[in-house]
């Protein structure tokens, strides 16, 4: 799920790029080909530009390469790098995007196949927008879901990674709990405040739903001072997140499938 | 809005340089997508996976760096 910018895309990154470079040749063979004939492919450059490219030397189509199969019965979801909103981020981010999960979540739920679904998480946050849209999403699905954070599930990764029916985190894994801030900005109207408030809640009010954690210490760890460097927020590790009441449990992927073959099992989710 | 531990000036910093890649995203079917990209020699290639299916992640035709099949229903 990587992200490549578009020229122009509103980003910075756009803004620098130099005219020559919005044009963006075609692949040959592909539109015309793609499988499915489905829409036409969105395009992403790497600044290429107009540099002519030799012909593809594409292997004739070998339809019966690839074994049939059905669906597993447990899928997977990545969430890594940013959680892309509407704004294409600079291509040197690896980002989520949810024009591509919100799809996959509607395909999962709606495929008789599939049982149930594990997400993974290796986020440094996102927009906030994006992100709540996939939490809400996971949160409303009616097959039984499970997450495990690995590496880091930060920010606008906590609401997601407690969306699930039994939420899991590996004990070297960290969550970042701290508020969300216009860096930069002056702040020169309440009303930023104001706005920046109910942005904070939206947040809060679905990790405070969706978890054991209350209001009131939610709150505390996101504007605990002396943990962060520069920063307000607390940073918790593994088993920290589960005390807090967070995440469910301390675990991995064994522990995370299991809990999802024994909803499977009893025929529904968890209670939370 | 960015809520994330990395400051927005690092995430909204344009891309040093251009990069030596085109890309191109295709759907395969159903919820699949794969990220194509032109290999030195020419060649469109698979780059990447946006799946959800674990089995794709194991077929040695959706592997990274394979042709890609334009014909061929994945």
């Amino acid at each position: 799920m990587d992200r490549y910018a578009p020229p122009g895309a509103g980003s910075a990154a756009g803004a620098e790029r130099p005219q020559a470079e919005v044009r963006v040749p075609e692949i040959p063979g592909l539109p015309a080909g793609i499988p499915d004939g489905g829409d036409a492919p969105a395009r992403h450059e790497g600044g290429e530009g107009d540099a002519a490219a030799p012909e593809a030397e594409l292997t004739p189509p070998s339809a019966g390469d690839r074994p049939a199969q059905g669906k597993s019965p447990f899928q997977a979801l990545t969430v890594i790098g940013q959680i892309e909103g509407h704004v294409s981020l600079p291509s040197q981010n690896k980002t989520t995007r949810y024009e591509h999960v919100l799809p996959q979540l509607i395909a999962i739920e709606q495929d008789p196949e599939v049982q149930g679904l594990i997400v993974l998480l290796n986020t440094v946050g996102g927009d906030v927008e994006a992100g709540l849209a996939i939490a809400e999403m996971i949160r409303s699905m009616s097959k039984p879901t499970v997450s495990v954070v690995l590496g880091g599930g930060h920010s606008i990764g906590v609401p997601i990674a407690v969306a699930v029916d039994r939420s899991f985190i590996v004990s070297t894994a960290t969550m970042t709990i701290h508020p969300i801030r216009l860096s930069g900005m002056v702040i020169g109207i309440p009303q930023t405040y104001e706005y920046l408030d109910k942005m904070q809640d939206r947040v809060v009010h679905f990790v405070v739903a969706n978890s054991r954690i209350s209001q009131e210490r939610y709150r505390e760890l996101m504007f605990r001072t002396g943990e962060l460097a520069r920063d307000v927020g607390t940073i918790l590790v593994g088993r920290d997140a589960v005390r807090e009441g967070l995440i469910h449990e301390v675990g991995g992927m064994a522990q995370a499938l299991a809990s999802l073959r024994a909803m499977v099992r009893q025929g529904g989710r968890h209670q939370r | 809005m960015l809520y994330s531990i990395i400051p927005p000036e690092v995430v909204l910093r344009p891309a040093d340089g251009p990069a030596a890649v085109l890309w191109e995203e295709v759907e395969a079917s159903g919820a699949r997508r794969l990220i194509l990209r032109r290999d030195a020699d020419g060649r469109v290639v698979i780059e990447r996976i946006i799946s959800t299916e674990p089995r794709d992640y194991l077929d040695p035709a959706l592997q990274p760096g394979q042709p890609y099949h334009p014909g061929r229903r994945e």
